[in-house]
């Protein structure tokens, strides 16, 4: 089976994004076409409205681009498959239209007619929609999505979005059956952890090995308990900070924040945001019972309070890095070996925490695996479970993970605090012991990543073409896999 | 030689015109590309100047051709030619931006990357298309020159394909006036031949073209018919030469064995008495001022008369293709063909001289100097046999109207039966020049550019048709 790329407008620079809005080309012409940071973003200051499609770096078929023009004969070729590819960039509530500003003109809207009558029209013709390393899909995305593709009459089970949100199948079947949308009428999910695989291209990069922790290191007294690297303060960020600082945990740590970064586009009032549980997602699914059973006690709640007034005392704490802003959209996300080497453990932060439809993980959860550092995770429930179906181990032998099937967010936020304060409570013996018995784990894990990088695209290219043959996918439709 | 047309942007219709403002993709977006669907009219007004969404034609029928993106380019092949297409769409004036609503012009929007490669590479060229109105002059070749210029465009790396057989002339002229050395390359293209040709082998059933339908032609047969009127004079625009040969008509009586077409409201010296009085010299042709009275009286009865509608009302609408009318044929004996262009500086011939080879109709020109020569060099026979024909190699203006209005005059006085015995005699000579005219196919025109693009290599100004 052959794959084709189909693009709807190719300019001086090559093919452009397909789904562009027509408001930008003026000012992309300008810029002669180049998609550079700067050049996008003056496009966006110009129309006072972002681009909310970008490069297709989902790159196995780069290779085999083809103008829309050219295949009105080939199409009825039924051994090839045509995929008209779409890059959703920066903001999925843009490029899905469910912002105000976007709401007749989402990637899906601005399909071209002639796209959109072969996608109609013949069975090889799909439309790929990638969300490269935004994964957010809330159920206001999903309902965004259908109702896009019913008032461009596009079934959307020709419709597939590659993502690495691990709760997209699951959280699809659930709206569709609340909606009584029959199921030969879904939208069909691929996943691809692409951090995974960059994270892995890393590790496979003989210039940058003395970047990483050597299996020497692994086993020795540190200086400092934890590792726990905060850039964008969420929610679920800010109120573990505010916890350890109310325990006086910051300082024997190796932890970082910085209030004040970003602080424009969090804008929260966290105190009284804590005290009227502005936390909580609430969506269609959302019962009353669950208001109650999601929140913070009030003693929880004094807690964090308390600690985030110290923390607001603070303002900021740095350990590699001064100045954030400067590393924003940076190409090597590798951080000071020194910091894994001084310390026992990882606490990830993940990005996601509280929304229940953003099932993902990041690459945050992978630098300790690059850095043979144990780790524990604040983050979405299953994360564990998730990394497991990528073969990974993780350290029940040496600790409780049973954070990680606890579902009620504000008790998974203390679970794994109160197994910080029991990690951060062991004795240098202790931790020593802990680092022997999980070494095996870190040097395994260290060399299962490396199998996910580009050595294996062949894999990913195979996966990608069975799944598009089947395309009634039940679970966990990964396209990265180990050999 | 193989000739590769490259575009800047493919849509999902194909490859859209070079040249246009970035900022009319947009609406081109909207509406999927489809240049059928979108009303173009509609957006023109609301920017208020005329964007040509035309593809340069001319070439159309090059069988050894490609089209590419420029970004799909990744060398060019020394042996064969590279053109970067723009058109003008026929008005040239607006193309320039030399009418009421400046704007950028298409040369604004030719990308960096084109620019380089059209200086990193010597068989790569911008080919600037004039189709229609034959006007060309060495002003408007400065303006080009400065555009060049100012957009870092290599002028010589330019060339320009019109209607005009005074390339040469003008060239000189440009260089002379304007001391620039540089010079582009020009092509002259006398489209009005293959472009009646295809109409006329529309209406004979030799090939199809939808637009051709509404016309209907007259044959040799016609010649035995008796007729209502001598001659036959359509007119549209009232340019100078044309106007000054309606008063001249109109002031004689002529007129009155003319079946003619006139609209006061196409006249473009609507103070024609004005200017003959106070400021002749500013008239594109010099008339002599003894001929001042005659043409005023003429003129006002022009005037008087508004309007003669023969085959169509409103004559805005009336253009080159698809609107013959065989009666207008059937009841004259011979046509008067008023040229747009007459200066002796503008040698062109239009669809106009080849309506009456269409109907086999004798005819005289009122024309630029050597449109009969013009004609001949395809083929045409005319009708020095019969009367004479001096007036085309008259380059003096005046003297050509008056040597053509005497022509008529002399013509218009023949009797009828004098008319019907000529006319027979000239029954070869109108057959064969329309059967010539079905000869100009496709085919042959490729077989033209064939032959004669590539002396393009050795000089800078050609005649490829």
């Amino acid at each position: 089976m052959d794959i084709r790329l189909v693009y709807d407008f190719e300019s001086v620079n090559g093919f452009l994004y397909n789904s562009i809005d027509s408001c930008f080309i003026g000012d992309f012409w300008k810029k002669s076409f180049l998609p550079s940071k700067k050049n996008i973003d003056f496009l966006n200051k110009n129309n006072n409205k972002n681009i909310h499609t970008g490069e297709f770096n989902f790159t196995y078929f780069s290779q085999s681009k083809i103008h829309i023009s050219k295949i009105d004969k080939w199409v009825l070729d039924k051994n090839t498959i045509f995929i008209y590819p779409i890059a959703t960039n920066a903001e999925n509530s843009y490029s899905f239209g469910v912002d105000d500003l976007y709401k007749t003109t989402s990637i899906i809207d601005l399909i071209s007619n002639k796209a959109k009558s072969f996608v109609r029209k013949y069975d090889n013709f799909k439309i790929l929609i990638y969300c490269g390393l935004e994964h957010e899909m809330p159920a206001e995305y999903f309902t965004s999505i259908y109702k896009c593709l019913q008032r461009n009459n596009i079934n959307p089970n020709k419709i597939w979005i590659i993502s690495n949100n691990f709760e997209n199948i699951n959280n699809n079947f659930k709206l569709l059956n609340k909606f009584k949308i029959p199921h030969s009428k879904k939208l069909n999910f691929l996943i691809y952890y692409e951090q995974l695989k960059n994270k892995a291209n890393e590790m496979v990069d003989d210039t940058i090995k003395n970047l990483f922790v050597s299996e020497d290191d692994i086993v020795k007294i540190k200086e400092k308990k934890c590792l726990m690297l905060n850039r964008r303060l969420h929610w679920h960020r800010k109120i573990f900070l505010s916890l350890l600082s109310n325990s006086n945990l910051l300082e024997n740590n190796l932890i970082s924040f910085d209030l004040p970064y970003n602080q424009d586009k969090i804008d929260d009032n966290f105190i009284e945001s804590i005290i009227n549980d502005n936390y909580l997602k609430v969506d269609m699914f959302f019962k009353k019972n669950d208001f109650i059973k999601e929140t913070f006690s009030i003693y929880e709640k004094q807690e964090i309070i308390n600690g985030y007034k110290k923390l607001e005392k603070l303002q900021k704490k740095e350990l590699d890095v001064s100045n954030l802003e400067s590393i924003d959209g940076r190409y090597l996300e590798l951080d000071n070996i020194e910091l894994y080497k001084n310390s026992y453990f990882s606490l990830v932060a993940e990005t996601e925490f509280f929304e229940k439809w953003n099932g993902y993980t990041t690459e945050k959860i992978l630098k300790p695996i690059q850095q043979l550092h144990p780790f524990i995770v604040l983050g979405r429930p299953h994360t564990l479970k998730y990394l497991k179906l990528y073969g990974f181990k993780t350290f029940s032998n040496v600790w409780d993970e049973s954070y990680d099937d606890e579902i009620i967010n504000s008790r998974r936020i203390i679970k794994v605090f109160n197994l910080f304060k029991e990690l951060n409570n062991k004795s240098d013996d202790e931790w020593v012991e802990i680092l022997k018995n999980v070494k095996d784990i870190l040097i395994y894990n260290r060399n299962l990543l490396k199998t996910y990088s580009y050595i294996n695209d062949r894999i990913v290219i195979d996966n990608f073409k069975k799944y598009l043959k089947n395309e009634h996918i039940q679970e966990n439709p990964k396209l990265l896999q180990t050999p | 030689m193989k000739i590769n047309f490259v575009y800047e942007f493919s849509s999902c219709y194909g490859k859209i015109v070079n040249g246009i403002n970035p900022e009319y993709l947009r609406f081109l977006f909207n509406d999927d590309f489809c240049f059928q669907r979108t009303n173009i009219d509609n957006f023109q007004s609301n920017i208020n100047h005329i964007i040509s969404f035309w593809k340069p034609a001319y070439l159309y029928n090059y069988d050894n051709s490609d089209e590419y993106t420029i970004s799909s380019i990744k060398n060019f092949k020394e042996s064969e030619l590279y053109l970067y297409p723009i058109s003008t769409g026929g008005d040239l004036f607006e193309f320039l931006s030399l009418r009421t609503t400046i704007h950028n012009t298409p040369l604004f929007y030719i990308s960096e990357k084109t620019k380089k490669l059209l200086k990193n590479n010597n068989n790569f060229f911008i080919y600037l298309e004039h189709p229609g109105e034959p006007y060309f002059s060495s002003d408007l070749l400065k303006k080009i020159y400065e555009l060049c210029l100012n957009n870092d465009i290599p002028f010589n790396k330019i060339i320009i394909i019109n209607g005009t057989n005074s390339n040469e002339f003008i060239l000189e002229d440009f260089k002379e006036k304007y001391g620039i050395k540089e010079n582009p390359k020009l092509i002259s293209y006398n489209w009005a031949v293959p472009f009646k040709s295809l109409e006329l082998r529309s209406k004979l059933g030799l090939e199809k073209n939808p637009q051709a339908e509404n016309s209907t032609i007259s044959n040799i047969n016609h010649i035995t018919l008796n007729k209502e009127k001598k001659a036959l004079f359509l007119v549209k625009r009232l340019r100078v030469h044309r106007l000054s040969l309606m008063s001249m008509l109109f002031e004689s009586n002529l007129i009155e064995d003319i079946l003619y077409s006139l609209d006061v409201s196409m006249n473009l010296y609507p103070n024609f008495i004005e200017i003959l009085n106070n400021e002749p010299d500013t008239l594109p042709i010099s008339i002599p001022e003894k001929k001042f009275k005659e043409l005023i009286s003429g003129y006002k009865k022009l005037l008087k008369k508004e309007k003669a509608v023969l085959d169509y009302h409103d004559f805005n609408s009336v253009h080159g293709f698809g609107m013959e009318t065989k009666e207008l044929y059937e009841k004259t004996y011979f046509s008067i063909v008023a040229e747009t262009e007459f200066s002796q500086y503008q040698k062109s011939i239009t669809e106009k001289i080849i309506k009456p080879i269409m109907h086999c109709h004798p005819f005289i020109v009122l024309g630029s100097p050597d449109s009969l020569k013009t004609l001949k060099t395809f083929g045409f026979k005319t009708f020095d046999k019969w009367w004479d024909e001096s007036y085309d190699n008259e380059l003096d203006d005046w003297t050509r109207i008056e040597k053509v209005y005497n022509l008529i005059n002399k013509l218009i006085n023949l009797t009828d039966s004098d008319w019907k015995k000529m006319i027979l005699e000239m029954k070869d000579v109108l057959e064969y020049n329309q059967k010539l005219l079905t000869t100009f196919t496709s085919s042959w025109i490729l077989k033209q550019i064939k032959n004669n693009f590539l002396e393009l290599n050795k000089k800078d100004v050609i005649t490829i048709l």
